[in-house]
């Protein structure tokens, strides 16, 4: 045996192909499967490098120079008409001093498996050191991989959309029940702060305390369970607003402050003051945790000082800052084994100290949650004795030029400013929409009626940006105010439009039971210019105007009322019997109302309302407006009348509702509060009042009418 | 075990008798989800497990049921997802079984924690043929006879199982299965 023999078969046990070639390309030798696949025999005479097409090397041309250049390169060859690809590499024969060239190499297994139906190989084709066979099991178990991730993630991402589904309905279910829950609680809520107008005494006293403290305690759950599903809600993601810093953190303590006066305790400022950018963030939020914090510091402190601030420490990132926040008072202190469990629901922290400061320990946690959400951790450092500082370091987004600012409570308002914006007045009394809408116009608001519930939620349905604002009487007849609200929070893009109730009651509960029901605020009926620029001034932008432009231009626009001719009919009736005076407000008059009958210093007649009209609204807008008073009044008197005598509890608390306010407006203030008792009694749910009174306040309404129109006339000729 | 194998026994009951019937499998196994990848490996007691549920729930022998399993195992798993391998391996079922040990070689050098059977064929006389059967694990004789008839069933051709033998060893399983050709 040559040497070439020996070399030969040598190859032949490393590779199934191997196939010698002479120096004109012609295959002269092959192994067995090469030779079978080449059908080369005896007669035929095959031209290797043209038998097969190479797809590698690239630059190989399919001559024997270019074979001989390429040597030790990947040779990738097929043939279509045989069903057959190799895949291998050529020996030059010169290197043992023959001629010609060697191939030697295996079936190009991923051609022949892509190429044929049934390439009859078997493993026994594959030498032991070809690692195709390794790569066509290892894609076979990958595509399985790749099958099983695939129909893993398709199960987890049903999983993750029953999730998403349940915990929608878990939520909408919470927020449902929660504002069912509301509801009647506000009404339990209102009904003890409505009890409270009357002389309680003794066990009755304490009972009615307790209740209302319980009933404050319950719908600090219930809103605990609303902050919470509204903080998990996407609706809360797009909450961002702009605001100054200043603003908000003034804002929260003027909010802060009345309750701090009422213990002696100081509030004030730390930190930064003058924060030359805007910035923009959930301003919700942000506003939450700042009360929130201040509240329990006033809540918690018998003396002292209560300061809240914010400091802006920069940051790499040029559009915006990390704010650090602190409010820190000089209270009793945390205990140290309180201070872990502080933010846990129900966890208050009290010691012996604090224990008279009952709460329900659901405030800390909404701050926790809260800064959290707003991307900072919120910290407590406390000392018994000493006082407690709660800090937290937040980003904030720098407003873009020219936001509008959602927080601007504590601008300086000129009397010559106006507002711009689009106020919804919401009222079922005409005379209260007219009155009220001038009101809003002589302050530069572009204004939208509507005279219910039910038209309100349909305007803002139809396009809620359209208002930037809503004022609602809070006790329309059909759809609630607070049903109403119900409504508005589920529009889109009027969640967020702040609303206030116009209401007679403008006590704590009340003050309270609208805020918990989400809304901005109370404003007190009658509605004063004041305290409507002072609610404006919280929500809506302000624009300079020239100070000789009068709030009278406003009004022309509107539409006038017409001018019955009932005036008569009530001015019939007899002359009032107390013309004491009094120092006392409207409201803080119908929440001193007791039990037994007219309260002492009440009037007929105050001046002072109408002549607060004059000026805010004109005397020709006025007269028209006392003309439709007087006009309605007396359908209105009989309709109370006749509910009286059957004891209708809804038509009279609607007609003593609208009488007592129209006669509170125009300074009819005996009468006025004569119709707000029959109201709150028949709101209380005992036992309604009767037509006995009635003669009394016709008396009252007779009086009042005279001196009223006494002064219109005087006012006319100024 | 390889999820290959937890995942055939699941398609095969879940082909058979139903999902909620390889959810009460599951639940009466133990195994917390069954969520398998084919080419993780797992422990092989939940495989047991499962095995042994399918029996329990089933009520049939745990020997019935792993025969069951290694028919399904040869006609569905290994032919829908091995097929080209399959191909590869052998025309008839001796030319498979001897190349079987080829083949689990070459997937021992991918797969490092795959721990195979190891199979040896010895041909008595024309039709008569000794099949050893060799593996670290205990207890799947009955498997590998489902195996041997689901690829008779394969390569078309007829076998019959004449004795199955069980072999001393020091650990693991041994047995020596007779088997007569068609």
């Amino acid at each position: 045996m040559n040497k070439p023999d020996l070399f030969w078969g040598e190859l032949q046990k490393l590779f199934t192909l191997v196939g010698q070639i002479d120096s004109d390309g012609v295959l002269v030798r092959a192994s067995p499967l090469l030779a079978d696949k080449c059908r080369l025999d005896s007669t035929s005479t095959v031209k290797f490098f043209e038998h097969f097409k190479f797809k590698r090397p690239t630059l190989f041309d399919g001559s024997m120079v270019s074979a001989k250049e390429a040597v030790g390169e990947l040779f990738l060859g097929f043939s279509e008409d045989l069903g057959f690809a190799i895949r291998g590499q050529i020996i030059d024969y010169a290197e043992m001093g023959l001629e010609g060239l060697c191939f030697v190499g295996v079936p190009w297994l991923w051609w022949i498996e892509e190429n044929t139906v049934d390439s009859a190989l078997t493993m026994s084709d594959f030498p032991a050191h070809d690692v195709q066979m390794d790569q066509l099991f290892f894609m076979s178990t990958q595509q399985s991989m790749v099958d099983d991730l695939q129909a893993l993630n398709a199960q987890l991402k049903s999983a993750k959309q029953e999730v998403d589904r349940a915990n929608e309905a878990r939520q909408k279910y919470f927020h449902h029940v929660s504002h069912e829950m509301r509801t009647p609680l506000n009404g339990v809520i209102s009904s003890l702060s409505l009890m409270s107008d009357f002389k309680l005494e003794g066990k009755l006293l304490e009972y009615a305390e307790l209740a209302s403290k319980s009933a404050d305690r319950l719908l600090e759950v219930i809103n605990f369970t609303l902050d919470t599903a509204s903080l998990e809600s996407h609706v809360s993601e797009a909450d961002n607003s702009a605001f100054c810093l200043d603003d908000l953190i003034n804002e929260c303590l003027m909010l802060a402050r009345p309750r701090a006066l009422e213990k002696g305790l100081e509030l004030g400022r730390s930190g930064e003051r003058g924060f030359s950018k805007n910035y923009s963030s959930r301003l919700k939020l942000l506003r939450q945790v700042l009360s929130n914090l201040l509240s329990n510091a006033v809540k918690f402190s018998q003396s002292g000082t209560i300061t809240v601030g914010a400091l802006s420490l920069g940051s790499d990132d040029p559009q915006g800052d990390m704010v650090e926040f602190t409010v820190s008072d000089q209270g009793p202190g945390i205990p140290a084994d309180a201070i872990e469990s502080l933010f846990e629901p129900f966890s208050t922290g009290l010691s012996a100290a604090t224990q008279h400061a009952q709460g329900t320990g659901l405030g800390l946690n909404i701050v926790e949650r809260f800064v959290e959400a707003l991307g900072g951790e919120v910290s407590v450092e406390s000392s018994v004795g000493s006082g407690t500082i709660f800090s937290f370091t937040i980003p904030l987004s720098f407003a873009p030029e020219g936001a509008v600012l959602k927080s601007n409570s504590m601008a300086i308002v000129q009397e010559t400013d106006e507002f711009s914006g689009t106020v919804l007045l919401v009222d079922g009394r005409q005379l209260n929409r007219q009155l009220n809408g001038k009101l809003l116009e002589s302050l530069g608001c572009n204004v939208a009626i509507a005279d219910s519930g039910e038209k309100a939620v349909a305007l803002l349905q139809s396009n809620a940006k359209d208002f930037d604002l809503l004022i609602m009487d809070a006790d329309m007849p059909s759809l609630s105010c607070f049903d109403a609200m119900r409504h508005i929070f589920d529009i889109s893009g009027a969640a967020n439009i702040p609303i206030f109730a116009l209401t007679p009651r403008c006590g704590p509960g009340e003050q309270l039971k609208v805020e918990h029901a989400g809304m901005a605020g109370v404003l007190g009926e009658p509605l004063l210019a004041d305290d409507l620029r002072d609610a404006l001034l919280l929500h809506l932008p302000l624009n300079s105007r020239d100070t000789e432009a009068s709030s009278t231009e406003h009004l022309v626009d509107i539409e006038t009322a017409d001018t019955g001719a009932g005036s008569a009919a009530v001015s019939d009736h007899a002359a009032m019997v107390d013309k004491g005076g009094t120092n006392m407000t409207e409201n803080e008059k119908l929440l001193a109302v007791g039990d037994d009958n007219m309260p002492q210093d009440t009037v007929a007649f105050d001046c002072k309302p109408i002549n607060r009209l004059v000026r805010e609204v004109g005397i020709v807008v006025l007269d028209s407006l006392v003309d439709k008073f007087l006009g309605e009044s007396t359908d209105r008197w009989e309709s109370l009348r006749k509910a009286m005598a059957e004891q209708e509890r809804n038509i009279i608390i609607r007609e003593a509702h609208t009488l007592g306010s129209a006669c509170l407006t125009f300074g009819l203030e005996a009468a006025g509060v004569s119709f707000r008792q029959i109201e709150a009694s028949a709101l209380s749910g005992g036992v309604l009042p009767t037509t006995d009174q009635l003669p009394a306040i016709s008396e009252q309404l007779g009086l009042g009418i005279r001196e009223l129109q006494q002064l219109l006339s005087e006012q006319r000729l100024k | 075990m390889y999820g290959v194998i937890n995942k055939s026994l699941r398609d095969m009951v879940v082909e058979q008798f139903g999902e909620s019937k390889w959810q009460e499998v599951l639940l009466r196994s133990g195994v917390p989800d069954d969520s398998f990848l084919a080419m993780q490996s797992y422990d092989d007691d939940i495989t047991y497990s499962l095995a042994q549920a399918c029996a329990d729930e089933m009520a049939i022998d745990l020997s019935d049921a792993l025969r069951a399993f290694g028919v399904h195992w040869v006609e569905n798993t290994v032919a829908r997802q091995y097929e080209s391998l399959l191909r590869a391996a052998g025309s008839d079922m001796l030319g498979f079984l001897s190349n079987l040990n080829n083949l689990h070689d070459r997937i021992s050098s991918t797969f490092l924690n795959y721990r195979p059977p190891n199979f040896k064929v010895e041909e008595r006389n024309e039709n008569n043929v000794d099949i050893f059967y060799v593996s670290e694990r205990v207890g799947l004789t009955p498997f590998v006879e489902g195996l041997l008839h689901g690829l008779a069933q394969r390569f078309n051709q007829s076998m019959e199982i004449l004795e199955i033998e069980p072999q001393a060893v020091d650990a693991g399983e041994r047995t020596l299965f007779k088997v007569r050709m068609g």
